[in-house]
């Protein structure tokens, strides 16, 4: 049976909260065609915000951040990030506004880096690599 | 207009006291429907300003402008609180899109 929208967010909480000691759920709400959901999380001397909207087709937007002093240290999302659609199109990159599309920020937001989709799991294993 | 009508198994004690107060149940459901549409759309409306507020325009403006103009997302990234503003964008658009949902709700009501 397909895994209802409450129940993806609820194993990306659950996952979270088995790994790290301060979960705080900011937002966790359940609509019809969609669901969000937003963490934030003190790690060491970083703060990791969590942030996911699934939708029933299957579609998914998220952004995992880690954040130390208010700088980024290392950020993954899919938004339609001019600098990400640029390295992927060229100078064509507006056409494709709409586009999701998956990159790493890296310190400072200096550099972004195109990647495969990720999902909470793979982001918590970056911080376990490299935080 | 067709109006489409359902059968819904209800607590006969709630029929019984419908009737003694004269209160027509469609009305009264109608009358609930209205309040709790009102409060979903002041939760969304709320919402929305608040993002309205920390970027100064409205959703349509910023998606745009976030997917086409780097300059403007740089110019973004130099405040520390809109750092993550993908995250920030995602929350909105779902806000945005309640807001629509509940307006279009009230306004299905109000023509009733």
């Amino acid at each position: 049976m397909a895994e209802s929208l409450a129940e993806t967010l609820e194993r990306v909480i659950d996952l979270c909260q088995q790994r790290f000691e301060t979960v705080q759920v900011i937002r966790h709400d359940v609509y019809d065609d969609y669901a969000v959901l937003w963490l934030e999380i003190e790690y060491k001397v970083y703060l990791l915000r969590i942030r996911e909207v699934v939708r029933r087709d299957g579609s998914r937007k998220y952004a995992y951040y880690a954040f130390q002093d208010s700088q980024v240290v290392g950020g993954f999302d899919n938004a339609a990030d001019p600098r990400a659609l640029q390295k992927k199109y060229g100078n064509a990159y507006t056409q494709h506004r709409l586009e999701p599309i998956p990159h790493y920020h890296t310190r400072d937001k200096a550099e972004v880096e195109l990647t495969d989709e990720i999902h909470c799991i793979d982001f918590v294993q970056w911080v376990a690599d490299n935080l | 207009m067709t109006i489409e009508m359902m059968t819904v198994p209800v607590n006969k004690e709630y029929i019984y006291l419908f009737e003694q107060l004269q209160v027509n149940i469609e009305e009264a459901l109608r009358y609930y429907a209205f309040e709790r549409v009102q409060k979903k759309l002041l939760q969304a409306e709320k919402r929305t300003q608040r993002w309205e507020k920390k970027y100064g325009c409205s959703y349509d403006l910023f998606a745009y402008r976030t997917a086409t103009d780097m300059a403007y997302v740089e110019q973004l990234e130099t405040e520390s609180d809109k750092m993550d503003w993908e995250g920030d964008l995602m929350m909105w658009e779902v806000d945005a899109l309640e807001l629509n949902k509940w307006r279009n709700h009230l306004q299905k009501l109000w023509k009733e």
